[in-house]
């Protein structure tokens, strides 16, 4: 397979590359890393007689500590699995941009194309000729699902690593597009539709991911996955809890990743926290709740049955590596 | 040694002068609660006949080793409306460095008179005896058998139920497939058919 033939654009400032995208409207796609974007080019899942690299601007690659934390969207995933800034409760953002893919791959791909990525299925990443041997698919244009053929919506899934981590820091992102810019709650970003799971509107880049202070936050993120390098994950889970000088838990957030088509929250396992010692009890009660709120679909890697069973065990481990935790 | 000349000359795969055997003893850690295996050590011992370049013999061992663990562990065609699912080495499981254990090679050299220089092979035969290495090492670990491959660890776990709940702690093929094979077809070779 090979790529299909493209103008590349090289902007030097966010400015100049968000008048370009306006400019080149749908037939322009954004590439930083391209870790995700090629493939997809050459399996013609994306269709971009333009491209518009990312990587020559500086202002998507800086740091700024702000009482929180802002990170450039163009931060790599091996910085950021390094990164300097990014310690107590932030370190589980490093730790998720660590278990993303392969070394090869973190060494180009970027914050803000993870936390874009596409949804995934197993009807729809493929080649071409194998995509319209089955006759197409709702994500591909289509106006059929694979794998829920009477349902009338996508059923791809999520499988960003960062996005589940970020949302439970409670992570804003800054969109810029030549018509100006906005700060929206990532919570905000990601819609429950595989084929359009974005709220970024086309001409809009992510500049930049934000994240408040700290404050006494504890945060982790585990990844199921069959190997130990390259496998998107099948299950994703970003704890984030407050406990007081008693040991109360006072805050507690629970992302699911991999599960449906956008990070879902774990609402009942998170009540089950609050206000209440944060103990061996109150999570193996928590763990057990947080597997309803999880519906895994048939179009990825291991059995729905499975994957939904190891969210109570995944969710369990990860309260109980924060409970182990220091302040 | 068989007979190399006879009434099926060209009717057999796989008859040879000499066959190699080979012993592997697996050392595994399997996660009760995820049925997830990590495959610690692998010492396999090869009757390679004679290692001519035992450098290349051990590194074929290690290589045979390393598809026995894929195809115990992940290694499967899988299927979607008819389409083959594992279109790409993405798709299609294989290990990466990351699950390869530690490997103790032992070349065993007991200089066939069959094989060339006494010489026997080092090419795939150590995979075979890894794969049933690696379910019975299972077994010990957890206590479970699983009568098929690749061992997933929903397969695990599905046998971990059924022991917690009294019940035979195996999963897989009950039974074999029902086949007759057909009488073996005899053809001659070219010099025989000559008027």
């Amino acid at each position: 397979m090979r790529l299909p033939p493209f103008t590349y654009l090289r902007p030097r400032e966010l400015g100049e590359a968000c008048a370009l995208l306006a400019e080149h409207g749908t037939e322009a796609a954004l590439v930083a890393g391209g870790t995700d974007l090629l493939p997809k080019l050459k399996r013609q899942q994306i269709v971009a007689r333009v491209l518009i690299g990312l990587q020559g601007i500086e202002e998507l690659r800086q740091t700024r500590a702000n009482g929180g934390l802002s990170i450039g969207a163009g931060a790599r995933l091996c910085e950021l699995a390094a990164h300097p800034a990014l310690e107590g409760p932030y370190a589980a953002l490093a730790r998720a941009a660590g278990l993303i893919a392969s070394p090869q791959i973190r060494n180009a791909g970027t914050l803000g194309g993870n936390l874009c990525l596409d949804t995934r299925c197993d009807y729809y990443d493929h080649t071409c000729d194998w995509r319209e041997a089955l006759g197409g698919c709702m994500k591909a244009g289509a106006d059929v699902c694979r794998l829920a053929s009477g349902g009338d919506r996508c059923w791809a899934i999520t499988t960003s690593d960062l996005a589940p981590v970020a949302l439970a820091l409670e992570a804003s992102v800054r969109l810029v597009s030549a018509d100006g810019e906005r700060l929206l709650p990532l919570a905000d970003m990601y819609r429950d539709d595989g084929a359009a799971h974005l709220n970024k509107a086309p001409g809009e880049i992510l500049a930049e991911l934000v994240l408040p202070p700290a404050d006494g936050l504890r945060a982790t993120y585990l990844k199921l996955r069959r190997r130990g390098s390259i496998d998107f994950p099948l299950l994703g889970v970003a704890a984030a809890v407050r406990l007081d000088e008693s040991g109360t838990c006072t805050d507690a957030r629970i992302v699911l990743g991999a599960v449906a088509s956008l990070p879902v929250r774990a609402p009942a396992a998170e009540q089950l926290l609050v206000g209440r010692a944060f103990d061996g009890d109150a999570i193996a009660e928590a763990a057990q709740a947080a597997a309803a709120s999880a519906k895994p679909m048939d179009n990825t890697d291991l059995s729905p049955a499975y994957r939904k069973r190891m969210v109570k065990v995944y969710v369990g481990r990860a309260l109980t590596e924060l409970g182990a935790g220091e302040g | 040694a068989p007979d190399l000349a006879g009434p099926y000359k060209g009717s057999g795969v796989g008859p040879s002068p000499a066959y190699s055997f080979t012993a592997a003893v697996v050392e595994l850690d399997c996660d009760p609660e995820t049925g997830m295996i990590e495959v610690d050590q692998v010492w396999v011992a090869h009757d390679v006949g004679r290692a001519i370049n035992p450098l290349l013999a051990i590194g074929q061992t290690e290589g045979s080793v390393y598809m026995a663990l894929g195809e115990a562990l992940m290694e499967e065609l899988t299927f979607r409306n008819g389409l083959l699912e594992s279109t790409s080495l993405f798709d299609y499981k294989s290990p990466t460095v990351l699950e390869m254990p530690e490997v103790h090679t032992y070349l065993i050299e007991t200089i066939d008179p069959e094989g060339p220089f006494g010489a026997k092979e080092a090419g795939q035969g150590p995979l075979l005896p890894v794969i049933p290495a690696v379910a019975n090492a299972l077994y010990d670990a957890v206590g479970v058998r699983i009568d098929e491959v690749p061992i997933t660890p929903d397969k695990v776990l599905r046998a971990l139920d059924l022991a917690a709940k009294g019940k035979l702690g195996r999963f897989g093929p009950k039974v074999m497939p029902a086949f007759a094979f057909r009488a073996p077809v005899r053809v001659e070779s070219p010099g025989e058919s000559l008027p």
